[in-house]
């Protein structure tokens, strides 16, 4: 993928054409992202849209991990994944008019085969909204985007040491929640 | 549904907001002109009214709507873009107790109410002290077609702020 540096440069100089491109090139990365993280395909629309309107809205605080914008929507999507009805709260009355495709449906009641994935999304939703923003996002960004610790932590913008520790003690505490809701 | 693409008609959606945004299109413009319309259509906006020291009013009027042409979904605009309609500042001054004046719009992201606007149409209007920022007196209008309400919102006044 092409470096976005240049497109982002651009973006923040009002280029609308190059948001367009950094738009078109993630939203549907971003979308994918999210729909693992919530139970409901409008749910993960929601934050795929506020993902990108808090990258500009917050633009002047974004930082470019390896070339792209993506790790940073990635964080995002991830921390309003955490609490959408909250984390959407500010784009509700303008998501609510746009136009949706049929997302009175939910995936894992039409089709069977997707209800396995349903629960794990519902179990990781719970892991992620038991952490805080940056360990939520350390957590997803590596066990469920298979990024490395190193990597996570450029997006995060914490040490690698750090997010090694972190991620010890992430699963440790993850491990322990699983395993007290089987017992209860 | 088994697509994992974001609906080409909502992302459209996003992307026409989102590129006004980044072009520096004010949400909405005080005192646009406003093109003839093909038809025009009566609602029933709700006027959302936020005053600074906490006193919150709703109010419901009626007014025409005129059409316009953006590039995200069609928007439409109140009262002739005009928020002098709604309330003078002369008149807005005497409600707060102290001086006051419009002033022009900021981002459509600044508040969740007025990121509708550009978007189901409606019209944005803040009065502010004069005395600069650190008078922190103020009222904000948000008008907003009843009918583009959000369901879980149809039970509330319409109140914000």
């Amino acid at each position: 993928m092409d470096d976005e540096t240049a497109l982002w440069s651009a973006a923040l100089a009002r280029d609308e054409r190059a948001f367009g491109i950094l738009f078109d090139r993630h939203r549907d990365r971003v979308f994918r992202h999210a729909l693992r993280l919530v139970d409901h395909r409008s749910e993960a629309e929601d934050v795929a849209a506020a993902a990108f309107f808090e990258l500009w809205r917050r633009c002047e605080a974004v930082r470019i991990v390896e070339g792209s914008v993506l790790p940073r929507l990635l964080v995002t999507a991830t921390n309003l994944c955490r609490n959408v009805a909250r984390g959407t709260r500010r784009y509700r009355a303008m998501l609510s008019g746009f136009p949706r495709g049929e997302d009175g449906i939910d995936p894992a009641v039409v089709a069977g085969d997707r209800v396995d994935r349903a629960q794990e999304a519902e179990r990781l939703h719970r892991a992620i909204a038991m952490l805080s923003a940056d360990d939520a996002a350390l957590l997803v960004l590596t066990a469920v985007e298979g990024w490395t610790a190193v990597r996570a932590a450029a997006a995060i913008g914490i040490t690698p040491d750090a997010a090694r520790t972190r991620l010890v003690r992430i699963r440790r505490l993850v491990r322990a929640e699983l395993e007290n809701e089987g017992a209860r | 549904m088994e697509d994992d693409r974001l609906d080409p008609r909502f992302a459209s959606a996003v992307r026409g907001v989102l590129l006004d945004e980044v072009r520096g299109t004010p949400p909405l413009r005080t005192a646009r002109p406003v093109r003839a319309a093909a038809r025009r259509p009566r609602w029933h906006p709700v006027l959302a009214l936020g005053i600074a020291a906490g006193l919150i009013v709703a109010i419901a009027i009626g007014f025409s709507v005129a059409s316009q042409t953006r590039s995200s979904p069609p928007a439409t605009q109140p009262l002739h873009g005009d928020c002098a309609e709604i309330l003078t500042s002369r008149a807005a001054s005497e409600l707060i107790g102290k001086p006051l004046r419009l002033v022009p719009a900021t981002s459509a992201l600044s508040a969740p109410q007025w990121i509708a606007v550009p978007v189901v149409g409606g019209l944005q209007c803040t009065w502010a002290g004069v005395g600069g920022v650190e008078d922190a007196s103020g009222i904000t209008l948000t008008v907003l077609p009843a009918t583009a309400r959000p369901k879980q919102m149809k039970a509330d006044t319409g109140c914000f702020g």
